[in-house]
């Protein structure tokens, strides 16, 4: 499968033998630039869930890099040397998608939180997130994105609960706490790499249509690195086509089918589901 | 202050199609002319615009008709909402800064308005563009709201701070900010902009009040550029036992005076080390139940129109 550049082994775990904890899955692709930073904000939600009493570990998955990643993260892993921290290098490329789902079947434990090479990790976040995921038996746990350009504050992602309006476009970002056992029982994420653009939205309406539950946790879960040139921002316009294929798969009748009490919930452990009392 | 106030008829008017905050305000008015009052408590009437068709002509010629938020009551139909026009005086009940967009939507309702109460913290009276008598209501405390004040203990509680809010880049900014300086695990709950209302997807105020009750701070900013300060968060946070907290770096003079105003977050940030949540609750509410109560002020208030 993979060259490996850790002492943490990189066998798949089956779902049954996935334990209590949260493993952090970063996939890179030509991120060396950011990839510092994304690592220095997983490393510090692992103190921070150790701090609060649960294990965690991160794995980073380099998909084939063509920018020099793949050395600077084995510099990386032999600096850290911890049993938390592992490397898998791909020979090939798998695409986004592929490497998420091979992140479900490494994850030594059974939630995963995905976070890509170029956002970060709000260390105090990922304690909370995994509370309500637990608390909640939920599929998948999100929480609000801080949107930057640089340094700068531009807005927020992630920062609602699921509502029908889902059907028409995608708030909900893939740095959320996903889990592991009902992911892989639904398949993962989307094989059709020509789907590669709406991958986060087609797995959160494939959840949905399957009945799973999803929650919104108010906490700050990350921050969201706004790029020129990323996936999303480079793409969007000849992926356009692919819009009409979401929508014909989950709402062909508009949002007739959906039963808007399943949809999404408002949860934080600290004070309990906060979608209801009107 | 202080004296019962005989009250002629009153009704009390909410919109029952936007935001839930404006019917709070209306249950506090009506709540707070009964408190006062000395005449019969039937006199002060509460009703949702949708339900105007119902209430008794003879009845509504003679009374003053309290309107919370004209422009939103009107979302429940013309029909309804001229009625009104039956009624002794017509006075409408806003809560926004007055040179907003809010504010000017309100007298685009074809319903004669007699009179302006706007309610709040700091009068607004030499900015308002509409014309109209206009009288400052400030925004006090209910008896009983005045009670849990009283005991509430306030201190470091399991959420350090919440903010809670419609999504715009400045509150993004602000969440930032706090993540910053005062830690990592406070609410943030802003969403797209929507009524407060339910199956919307927002709070409701009971589940917004058990989010303040376990938090140590409710921090928030302007969703404009005027210089305002929103009574109703401090009120909320009040009663909730945890410290209000306004960040206002544009008109930071314009509100001197009022508890717990900051330039900006590392300013609240170093304030918090100095005195701790449970001083600066203190000083908000010694501020505010000095300041009497919301009955007394309201027979004030309509007693100048």
């Amino acid at each position: 499968m993979s060259d490996l550049a850790c002492s943490r082994p990189s066998a798949e775990i089956p779902a049954q033998d996935k334990q209590d904890g949260v493993t952090i899955f970063i996939p890179n692709w030509n991120h060396h630039s950011f990839l510092a930073g994304s690592i220095a904000s997983a490393r510090e939600a692992i103190w921070a869930m150790a701090s609060a009493g649960y294990p965690a570990e991160v794995i980073v998955a380099d998909d084939a890099s063509r920018d020099g990643s793949q050395r600077l993260l084995r510099s990386i892993a032999a600096h850290v040397g911890e049993n938390s921290f592992g490397v898998v290098l791909l020979p090939a490329n798998l695409g986004l998608t592929g490497v998420r789902n091979l992140g479900l079947r490494l994850a030594r434990y059974r939630a995963v939180l995905f976070l890509d090479a170029d956002n970060q990790l709000v260390p105090a976040g990922l304690p909370v997130l995994y509370r309500a995921l637990t608390a909640t038996g939920a599929a998948l746990a999100y929480g609000n994105l801080i949107d930057m350009e640089g340094n700068t504050v531009v807005g927020l992602r992630s920062n609602e609960m699921a509502m029908l309006s889902l059907t028409v476009d995608n708030y909900i970002d893939a740095l959320a706490l996903v889990d592991a056992v009902q992911a892989l029982e639904i398949g993962g994420y989307v094989s059709d790499r020509s789907l590669d653009y709406w991958a986060d939205w087609e797995f959160v309406l494939h959840l949905i249509a399957e009945e799973r539950d999803l929650v919104f946790v108010p906490v700050v879960a990350g921050r969201y690195r706004r790029v020129p040139l990323s996936m999303i921002s480079d793409s969007a316009p000849r992926q356009r086509s692919d819009l009409n294929r979401i929508r014909r798969i989950f709402s062909q009748t508009g949002t007739l089918e959906w039963d808007a009490r399943r949809v999404g919930r408002i949860y934080h452990p600290t004070v309990g589901y906060l979608d209801e009392e009107w | 202050m202080g004296g019962r106030a005989e009250w002629e008829p009153v009704l009390v008017v909410y919109p029952d199609q936007g935001n839930v905050f404006y019917e709070t305000l209306a249950r506090r008015l009506a709540a707070a002319a009964r408190s006062s009052g000395t005449g019969d408590a039937d006199r002060i009437r509460l009703e949702p615009a949708s339900s105007l068709q119902d209430v008794d002509a003879g009845w509504l010629k003679t009374v003053t008709a309290l309107i919370v938020n004209p422009a939103e009551c009107a979302l429940s139909g013309w029909r309804n909402v001229t009625r009104l026009e039956r009624a002794r005086r017509r006075i409408a009940v806003l809560a926004d800064h007055v040179q907003t967009d809010w504010f000017a939507l309100q007298f685009d309702t074809r319903l004669e308005i007699d009179a302006i109460i706007d309610v709040g913290f700091v009068p607004q009276e030499h900015e308002q563009p509409s014309g109209l008598p206009y009288i400052f209501l400030y925004n006090a405390a209910l008896p009983d709201e005045a009670e849990l004040i009283k005991t509430q203990t306030a201190g470091w509680r399991p959420l350090p701070w919440a903010v809670v809010g419609h999504a715009t880049p400045e509150r993004a900014a602000l969440a930032n900010d706090l993540v910053n300086h005062l830690g990592g695990e406070g609410v943030v709950f802003l969403p797209s902009l929507r009524p407060v209302r339910a199956k919307r997807g927002m709070l409701s105020p009971a589940a917004l009040g058990r989010v303040l009750s376990a938090s140590s701070f409710y921090v928030w900013c302007a969703h404009h550029r005027w210089a305002y300060y929103e009574s109703f968060r401090f009120l909320e946070a009040m009663v909730a036992g945890a410290v209000p907290c306004k960040i206002e770096s544009r008109h930071f003079a314009a509100l001197a005076g009022l508890p717990n105003v900051y330039r900006s977050v590392p300013e609240l940030d170093e304030h918090v080390r100095e005195r701790g949540p449970a001083a600066m609750f203190d000083d908000a509410r010694d501020y505010y139940l000095a300041r009497g109560r919301l009955g007394d002020h309201l027979a004030q208030a309509l007693a100048r129109v």
